[in-house]
C-alpha cells in the first residue's frame, strides 16, 4: 500500500516542509511549534486539520499589505529577523510593540564555561536511526 | 549410516542438517505421525522435537551442524495436548493463537496441525508473519492445509496468500485486518478449522488495535493465548473469557534477534526471486490497485512543462511524472495555476515490490518494479510468476529490495 492510512502521515508531512522552509528562522519555528502544541492539544483526533491549519500560520505578504495589531516576523536587509506587532505604520517605517529580535551568530572559537556555572545537560545522540536500526538506514535523496 | 533404537516414550531433540529415514515402528517428528520407509530432513538451525510413539528405528545421517540429543522428557507442555483433545472433542472452526514474539507460535501450529490431522480433522494456517513468514514469502501472509505431517511448517501446501508489501504490521494495519479475514474465508472452504497466527506486536494502542479487532473480526471459537508470564492479560481482559485458553510456551523455544530476523527474511525473498525473469505487462490490460496513480482521468502532460512524462487528474490533486526532480518553487507555481500537484519523478518506482493478482485479487506472486513507462503505456516487473497473461492486478507494497533480497528503501506514504 503506497496509500496514507492515516492523517497523521499529512501532519507529519506538513512539519517536515514547514521545519525545511523555516529552519533558518527560529521566531517562525517557534511560532510555529506552539501553535501546532496548542492545536493538538485541543484536536489531536483531528490530525488533518492540524496540518491544514498549520500551512496557513505563516503567510508571505507585502510591507504595503501590512495592518496595525498585526503579528508579523520581518526580515531586515542587514540580516536580522524582527517579530512582533504592528503598532503604527506611517510612511517610511513601521512601529512593532511586544518586539523579540533573534541574532543567530555562528561562534567559531572555542568557548569555555566553568563548570560550576552549569546547570543542565543535555547529551545530543545524533543520526540514532543508523546507530539503533542499522538495517532501516537506507539511502535517500 | 548410524542406527537408533528408540523406546516408547522416548524423546529427542534433532537438529538440522539432518536426514533420517524410520526402519522400524511409529514416531512422532513436530507431532506428525511417521512410520515404516517414511524420510525426513531437517534443515540446518532448525530443531525439532521427536517422540517415539511405538518401539522404533530410525537411520541418520548428519550434516553441518546436525544434532541428536536425548532429552529427559516432554519439551511439549502437556495443556498444549489437553487443548487438542477439547478441539478434538468440540470441533471449533476457527482458533486464534496471540502472543509476543519468540514463544513458539510456529511450532504450535505445526503441532496442532500434526496432531489434529492425526485424528482426522484437516487444519488450515493463517501465517500473519509477514517478516519471515513460513507459509508463502516474506511481505504476504500466507493459508496453508495440512494435508501429510510436516516437520516444520513451511513444508505445508500454500493454498492462498494475501499481499500486505511491508515486513512490519506497522502503518498496514488495514491490510493486515483484511487479509486476516480473506484468508479467513478461503481456508474455511478448504479445512474443518482454521489456526490465525496473529503477530506478536501484542502491546501499545497499535499492538492492542491489530490483536482486539482481529479476534472481533475472526470472531474465533478459542482464544489461545501462549504467554510466558502476564505479557498478554491486557488483551485477555478485553475478550470473552469462556474463549480463552492459556497455553505454556514450550521450554525449548528458540530466540532470534533483530539482526538475524532481517537476514533471514533476505536469505528468503532472494530465494522466492532466484528463478525471476523480466517481463513487460501493458498499462492497459492490469489495473493498479493501493496506489493513486492511474485511478483518475489522463490529462495531456505537454500543457505542464517539457519535463512532464504522463499527467493525470485524481480528486485529490494532478499527477505529475517528471523526467527530473522539481524544486519547490517550480512546484508551487505549477500549483498555482492548476491546484493541488503530487510530482513523481521517473525513477522513483524502481525496486518497489508489489503483488501480482487475478482479476479476482487472487496472488499469483510477487514483482519488484523495474521500470513503469508512462509514455508507452508499459511496466517492467521482475517475477517468478511464469503466466504473465493471467496478471490483471499489481498491488503497490511499501518496501523497495532487490532481487537478491535486501531491502534498499521504504515508500514514503503517499509518493504513488
Amino acid at each position: 500500500m503506497t496509500l496514507e492510512q492515516s492523517d497523521f502521515q499529512q501532519l507529519t508531512e506538513v512539519l517536515v516542509r514547514l521545519l525545511e522552509r523555516y529552519r533558518g528562522n527560529p521566531v517562525l519555528v517557534e511560532i510555529i511549534l506552539s501553535e501546532f502544541h496548542d492545536m493538538y492539544r485541543k484536536i489531536p483526533i483531528y490530525p488533518g486539520i492540524v496540518s491544514m491549519c498549520l500551512e496557513k500560520i505563516v503567510q508571505k505578504t507585502d510591507v504595503k499589505e501590512i495592518r496595525p495589531e498585526e503579528e508579523v516576523v520581518l526580515k531586515t536587509r542587514d540580516g536580522k529577523t524582527i517579530a512582533g506587532k504592528v503598532a503604527e505604520i506611517g510612511d517610511d517605517e513601521i512601529a512593532l510593540g511586544e518586539v523579540q529580535e533573534v541574532v543567530v551568530v555562528p561562534v567559531s572559537e572555542k568557548v569555555r564555561v566553568k563548570k560550576s556555572d552549569i546547570v543542565e545537560v543535555e547529551r545530543i545522540n545524533r543520526e540514532i536511526l543508523r546507530k539503533e536500526w542499522p538495517s532501516l538506514d537506507f539511502e535517500v535523496e | 549410516m548410524p542406527r537408533l533404537d528408540l523406546k516408547a516414550g522416548e524423546v529427542y531433540r534433532i537438529e538440522g542438517l539432518i536426514s533420517l529415514e524410520v526402519k522400524e515402528g511409529k514416531i512422532l517428528v513436530s507431532g506428525g505421525l511417521r512410520e515404516k520407509g517414511d524420510r525426513i530432513t531437517i534443515p540446518r538451525a532448525k530443531s525439532v522435537p521427536l517422540e517415539a510413539e511405538t518401539d522404533a528405528q530410525i537411520e541418520y545421517t548428519l550434516g553441518a551442524g546436525g544434532v541428536v540429543e536425548k532429552l529427559p522428557g516432554r519439551t511439549i507442555p502437556s495443556d498444549w495436548d489437553a487443548f487438542l483433545k477439547e478441539v478434538i472433542e468440540t470441533r471449533p472452526r476457527v482458533v486464534l493463537v496471540i502472543g509476543s514474539v519468540d514463544v513458539g507460535k510456529t511450532f504450535l501450529t505445526t503441532y496442532f496441525g500434526n496432531r489434529l490431522l492425526a485424528h482426522g480433522i484437516r487444519m488450515a494456517a493463517v501465517d500473519s508473519d509477514v517478516g519471515q513468514a513460513d507459509i508463502g514469502p516474506p511481505t504476504t501472509m500466507g493459508l496453508g492445509v495440512f494435508e501429510r505431517p510436516v516437520a516444520q511448517l513451511y513444508e505445508v501446501p500454500l493454498r492462498s496468500l494475501y499481499f500486505v508489501g511491508s515486513m512490519s504490521p506497522s502503518g498496514h494495519m488495514l491490510e493486515f485486518i483484511v487479509g486476516m479475514k480473506w484468508l479467513v474465508e478461503r481456508g474455511l472452504k478448504y479445512a474443518d478449522l482454521v489456526l490465525v497466527n496473529t503477530p506478536g506486536w501484542v502491546a501499545g494502542g497499535a499492538g492492542r488495535s491489530l490483536q482486539l479487532y482481529t479476534a472481533e473480526l475472526v470472531n474465533p471459537d478459542y482464544v489461545v493465548a501462549l504467554q510466558r508470564q502476564t505479557e498478554l492479560e491486557h488483551l485477555l481482559s478485553c475478550l470473552p473469557s469462556h474463549k480463552i485458553r492459556k497455553l505454556t510456551v514450550s521450554a525449548k523455544v528458540r530466540k532470534r534477534n533483530p539482526s538475524e530476523r532481517a537476514e533471514l527474511r533476505a536469505l528468503l525473498l532472494g530465494k522466492y526471486f532466484e528463478s525471476a525473469k523480466s517481463v513487460v505487462l501493458n498499462l492497459s490490460k492490469v489495473r493498479f490497485e493501493r496506489t493513486y496513480v492511474r485511478t483518475g482521468v489522463p490529462l495531456n502532460p505537454e500543457k505542464f512543462g517539457e519535463n512532464i512524462l504522463y499527467a493525470e487528474r485524481v480528486p485529490e490533486f494532478t499527477i505529475l511524472v517528471s523526467k527530473w526532480r522539481m524544486s519547490p518553487k517550480q512546484i508551487e507555481e505549477l500549483a498555482a495555476q492548476h491546484g493541488p500537484i503530487k510530482v513523481i519523478v521517473q525513477g522513483e518506482e524502481k525496486n518497489v515490490i508489489v503483488g501480482l493478482a487475478s482479476d479476482e485479487n487472487e496472488i499469483l506472486g510477487l514483482g519488484i518494479i523495474e521500470k513503469i513507462d508512462f509514455a508507452r503505456g508499459q511496466m517492467v516487473v521482475t517475477t517468478p510468476v511464469t503466466d504473465v497473461d493471467a496478471i490483471k492486478v499489481v498491488q503497490f507494497g511499501s518496501m523497495k529490495v532487490t532481487r537478491e533480497g535486501k531491502e534498499v528503501g521504504t515508500v514514503r506514504p503517499g509518493t504513488f
